[in-house]
């Protein structure tokens, strides 16, 4: 893995500013965009990844979805695919949540394609098709349609039609992040005449995973010269029962401890930043003085009892209670 | 966790953790954050067998850190970490000598 540069590089996402300057950061961890040429460890992710980079070649024609639960990662992986992606096609992406407008999917995405609209579904999707077959004389691959945030009871008969058009004008590839069961919802809305979309689901990572994933993370944006920051085993047992495995809980969590750390100008991520740090927020975006602040005392009674509860699960003995005084 | 009774107990001896090669936290003697601290001795252990290894140094069995007011001793034993801060820091030296001696 090449090391990241001491300047970010460009399009890349800067690391947010506490981040940069307490613990020497180039680029935002846990972004979602990893830097080219690093290999964050994140197991299975990899490898579907690599699947679905082979399967959308230069000829178009390839539709299938990347299925998963909230927080599993399955839209951040999608739009990884895309980023990557892009640099050799072109790439329309569209979120499909609720358009205030009414419009249907179809003319949504072909506002999105820059193409005008059509007041007939007909002629629109025509339209669409034409401008993709367009842009794949001009980029020499495929363009990709990526469709985030599909719900598959909402957009079910729009997809159909647009997986369909995918597999006959072979115009582009159609990569939809969508729920788990999404190839059977499409089934039953008339899918049917040249099978199933193929779904990926992205599962979550195993506890095994999540220390070189967050390693991996940590090494991919950090200064090539900075010191390194360091991870307790405990740590790493309670973000894994917090995220059960979840990417983008793991991505949000991971990068809050991080904040927490450079807040108190440590490199080291403990099982007081493993606990403390929101799975909901991102403190990075925040203001640092509001961060929680380490107790005097660590850890509580009823985090060593959770403690002893992972270190069971890893065949390990309960975490020491409290210091001995020696003699 | 014999080993980290007896060392605690050798004089300028302020505290001592027992971890692991991987920074595990096994047990702690007056030591407020022995987490943090298995931590670091796990990583500096594992770094420097490797960098000893390089040099041809063979197992490595000890790591000495001084600094301007305190030191700290990382003894390695098998797959276990101890790390003992000397206070002072000029007591490294006799403390060195009481491990040594009782090693045998």
């Amino acid at each position: 893995m090449e090391p990241p540069p001491s300047a970010a590089a460009p399009g890349l996402p800067v690391a947010p500013d506490l981040l940069r300057e307490a613990l020497g950061f180039v680029h935002r961890p846990f972004s979602g965009v990893v830097p080219p040429g690093a290999a964050i460890g994140d197991g299975p992710v990899s490898s579907i990844r690599a699947r679905v980079a082979g399967l959308l070649g230069e000829d178009g024609g390839t539709a299938l979805a990347i299925t998963g639960g909230a927080e599993s990662g399955h839209s951040t992986l999608c739009r990884r695919i895309a980023n990557e992606l892009g640099a050799q096609r072109l790439v329309v992406e569209l979120g499909t949540g609720r358009d205030p407008g009414g419009r249907t999917l179809l003319q949504r995405l072909c506002a999105a394609a820059g193409v005008p609209e059509e007041p007939a579904e007909e002629a629109g999707l025509d339209a669409f098709i034409a401008r993709m077959g367009e842009e794949r004389q001009r980029w020499g691959h495929a363009s990709l349609v990526l469709l985030d945030g599909v719900v598959s009871h909402a957009a079910a008969a729009g997809l159909v039609r647009l997986v369909e058009a995918t597999r006959w004008s072979r115009a582009f590839h159609l990569l939809v992040a969508g729920p788990a069961g999404l190839s059977g919802a499409l089934q039953r809305a008339g899918l049917d005449e040249a099978g199933p979309l193929e779904e990926i689901p992205v599962p979550p990572l195993s506890a095994e995973q999540i220390g070189p994933y967050v390693r991996g993370w940590i090494a991919a944006t950090l200064a090539s010269r900075a010191p390194p920051i360091l991870l307790s085993p405990d740590a790493l047992l309670l973000l894994a029962l917090r995220t059960q495995g979840a990417i983008e809980r793991i991505d949000c969590v991971a990068e809050n401890m991080l904040v927490l750390a450079a807040a108190e100008k440590r490199r080291m991520l403990g099982t007081w930043h493993a606990w403390t740090a929101s799975d909901q927020a991102r403190w990075a975006d925040g203001e640092p003085g509001s961060l929680p602040r380490r107790p005097a005392s660590w850890p509580p009674p009823e985090v060593a009892d959770v403690l002893d509860v992972c270190r069971r699960g890893a065949g390990l003995p309960p975490f020491p209670r409290v210091s001995r005084t020696g003699s | 966790m014999a080993d980290l009774t007896h060392i605690s107990r050798i004089p300028n001896v302020a505290s001592a953790v027992l971890g692991d090669l991987s920074g595990g936290f096994f047990d702690a003697v007056r030591e407020a954050d022995g987490e943090a601290v298995a931590a670091v001795a796990g990583f500096l252990s594992t770094n420097l067998a490797e960098a000893g290894d390089r040099l041809g140094l063979g197992p490595l069995g000890r790591i000495s850190l001084s600094g301007e007011r305190r030191a700290t001793v990382i003894l390695l034993r098998g797959g276990s970490v101890v790390a003992a801060s000397v206070d002072p820091a000029a007591a490294l030296t006799a403390v060195e000598r009481a491990l040594d001696g009782s090693r045998g």
